[in-house]
């Protein structure tokens, strides 16, 4: 249970003291323990906070830039009942994040931050949005309104990856090579029109080499991962129920063709999640994005290849980023940057902790752990195939604009 | 003082595939598929399955496997319902659980399902409280034919151990070849699955599994060739050519199978399309263990049912 509270922007601003947790702020290269102290929705020293503010003990805690989440779905489109604004926003604050860049009709009063994307530049857009390739029309309109222009995958997307996991399952195979034939156009138009091109949710091995090559030759191009392609390979959809980083094992038929483990791109090999950690490590990826996409059951709970693809991700993606982070193949510091001020600076929003900033910050808990149930989820939809699965990682504080989101 | 005789249990509450089946799990089928078929004039077995309902739920066409289950069914004692797809709320558009967790409130014990959807079977298991038997998933698998399979060739080949087996065609859509590919090398057999190469395409990574993309390299010193239907309606032709070049360099005939062992019979799932897969003199001559195929599979099948039930 979620014995929580959530808040909202019309709240009084944020007055409290952290002591002793450890700050991890990539705007300023810290990692440290201290005393973090906010008062009146901002970061002060720990002295200037009032006397009669709440202090919490933050020993063992991780405190780190409010998280940031391009693109997910608050809603899904086909059915409002799977997950609405309120609900997805209360989802986004319950996951650490205080900011989404969301294609969303934009309520005043939620639980997060919400930043409008879509597919015309406008009043408070941050980003221009596409699906699958772009026109040099689109580019230039984003490059005279200085914006990003995010693409996102295709949803024609294929069933599960070509490969042995296909075949075993009699399952339709999406051929890899697609990806970076689609990376390759759009790199080829940031290069021609000079648009900052974002790649939403890359999940080969190539295409996150030919991101690393362009922009090494000076190319304005991003990227971002989504948790499951960083860490659940395509072996998922047989029942297997280990990481990436794990020795595979037996798959576990009782779990075998689980919609929820349906997602375009579909999972990725293992070889292919470890080249995308190392993307993330390197910097070549800025962002690890959820591509939260609730769906309601009976579009989950069909045969795996009527599934409405996708996974409800803005709870579980600190929780799978830091299973990374103790198995050793992403460091703390990269995890923090890749959820806050990579995919932040992306959306031109400055992230930091420094004193006089506005609060806008998360604090967690990296070796508590929880289980994934539908009833410690703050999201209507319940499709992930992590459920049932305990993680380490425990939101404890979300702090957006200044105003307290979420405290457990 | 006389020991009982020890309790043999079945772990597996369901058939869905063949693939976690042990050696000791396919010998009990096969044995207690040859105790049903001997018994079947003496009705031996006829109240095993006086509790069960089963339901069959066959979301595609299918003559003999229906059938063979539903006379399994019977022969055992079970109440047998048929769902007829066009006919029910399936139809109109039910869920695949919704259909099926209706027919356990009204008594369905045991589901025979067959569907298109790879997988399905595996999402019944797991959201309904029956017993579920996969009739045929998609081109995933079809645990009850391996299993016919490989009683019909234990009875020709007397063991499958050292032997060669190919299975010749679509092999790549074929649900009936992957049940084959896990369960036959299980027995000892070696696999060898030959087809133009976009219809063997992946299958160099199924372990113990040869491939082969010519007929003369498919047949080369086989003990037995089974051949897989070309599932047109599954537009498998696409991506191998056309059929007359299928015809041409695949289709089975008395003179090609001199390319195996002498005197390899030959198997085919059916229905077959005598003309394609293999000639109609072939199909109905000595080598061919077709009929003996349909024969095993009610006995396989009873089999199944009584263990997934609980009673064998």
């Amino acid at each position: 249970m979620i014995r929580a509270g959530f808040g909202r922007p019309s709240d009084p601003p944020a007055a409290l003291l952290v002591a002793g947790v450890r700050v991890v702020d990539p705007s300023t290269a810290t990692d440290a323990v201290a005393d973090l102290g906010v008062a009146d929705g901002h970061i002060v020293q720990a002295s200037d906070v009032p006397a009669d503010a709440p202090r919490i003990d933050g020993r063992g805690l991780v405190a780190a830039p409010g998280f940031c989440d391009l693109g997910p779905h608050l809603g899904d489109a086909d059915d409002p009942a799977a997950e609405t604004i309120e609900s997805g926003a209360r989802a986004a604050a319950h996951g650490g994040y205080t900011t989404v860049a969301a294609a969303a009709a934009v309520a005043p009063d939620l639980a997060c931050r919400v930043l409008s994307i879509g597919p015309a530049a406008g009043d408070g857009v941050v980003a221009l949005t596409a699906t699958g390739v772009a026109t040099d029309v689109l580019a230039r309109q984003a490059c005279e309104a200085d914006l990003p222009l995010i693409v996102r995958p295709d949803d024609a997307g294929g069933v599960v990856r070509a490969g042995p996991t296909a075949v075993r399952l009699g399952l339709p195979g999406w051929p890899p090579e697609i990806e970076l034939e689609n990376v390759g156009q759009l790199i080829a138009l940031a290069r021609r029109t000079g648009a900052r091109i974002h790649v939403a949710h890359v999940s080969t091995a190539a295409a996150a080499e030919a991101v690393r090559t362009a922009r090494a030759e000076g190319v304005r191009v991003t990227a971002d991962v989504t948790p499951h392609h960083l860490a659940l390979p395509d072996t998922w959809v047989a029942g297997d129920r280990r990481f990436a980083w794990q020795e595979p094992g037996p798959a576990d038929p009782a779990l075998a063709y689980d919609g929820s483990s349906r997602v375009s791109p579909p999972l990725a090999t293992r070889e292919d999640a470890a080249a995308l950690a190392a993307a993330v490590e390197d910097g070549t990826v800025d962002a690890i994005a959820t591509d939260h996409a609730p769906r309601p059951p009976e579009r989950t709970i069909v045969p795996f290849d009527q599934a409405a693809g996708g996974i409800a991700g803005l709870e579980t993606a600190l929780s799978i980023g830091l299973a990374a982070v103790q198995a050793g193949v992403l460091s703390l510091t990269t995890l923090v940057r890749a959820l806050s001020t990579g995919p932040a600076g992306i959306i031109g929003q400055w992230r930091g902790l420094a004193i006089g900033s506005v609060a806008d910050l998360v604090v967690f808990d990296p070796n508590a752990r929880w289980r994934v149930t539908p009833t410690a989820l703050a999201s209507r939809a319940r499709n992930t195939p992590l459920l049932g699965m305990e993680l380490p990682g425990v939101v404890r504080l979300t702090i957006a604009d200044g105003r307290v989101t979420y405290r457990a | 003082m006389t020991l009982a005789a020890p309790v043999r249990t079945w772990a597996h509450r369901h058939m869905l595939d063949v693939d976690i089946l042990s050696r000791p799990d396919i010998e009990r089928i096969l044995e207690l598929s040859e105790a049903m078929r001997m018994s079947r004039e003496t009705r031996e077995h006829r109240s095993l399955l006086d509790l069960e309902t089963v339901a069959l739920c066959f979301y595609e066409p299918s003559t003999r496997t229906r059938v063979s289950f539903e006379l399994a069914a019977k022969a055992l004692g079970a109440t047998v319902v048929d769902l007829a797809v066009e006919r029910s709320s399936a139809g109109k558009g039910e869920s695949l659980v919704d259909t099926l967790r209706t027919l356990r409130r009204v008594g369905a014990t045991i589901a025979v399902l067959r569907h298109p959807s790879s997988g399905a079977p595996y999402l019944a298991a797991r959201e309904t409280d029956l017993s579920i038997v996969n009739g045929g998933d998609g081109t995933h698998a079809h645990p009850t034919q391996a299993l016919l399979d490989a009683a019909t060739l234990r009875e020709a080949l007397g063991t499958l151990s050292g032997k060669t087996i190919a299975i010749v065609g679509d092999v790549a859509h074929s649900r009936v070849a992957r049940s084959n590919a896990h369960l036959l090398p299980k027995l000892g057999a070696r696999v060898r699955v030959g087809g133009p190469a976009a219809w063997v395409a992946g299958f160099d990574d199924w372990p113990d599994v040869e491939v082969a993309t010519t007929l003369a390299d498919a047949l080369d010193g086989a003990d037995a060739v089974m051949a897989l239907r070309v599932q047109s309606e599954r537009g498998a032709v696409s991506g191998a050519g056309t059929l007359a070049e299928y015809i041409r360099d695949w289709r089975l005939d008395d003179e090609r199978m001199e390319l195996a062992a002498p005197g390899a019979p030959v198997l085919h799932p059916g229905p077959t399309n005598e003309g394609v897969e293999l000639t109609h003199d072939l199909a109905n001559g000595l080598r061919s263990l077709i009929g003996r195929q349909v024969e095993h599979g009610v006995a396989v099948r009873m089999a199944v049912l009584a263990l997934v039930a609980g009673v064998a």
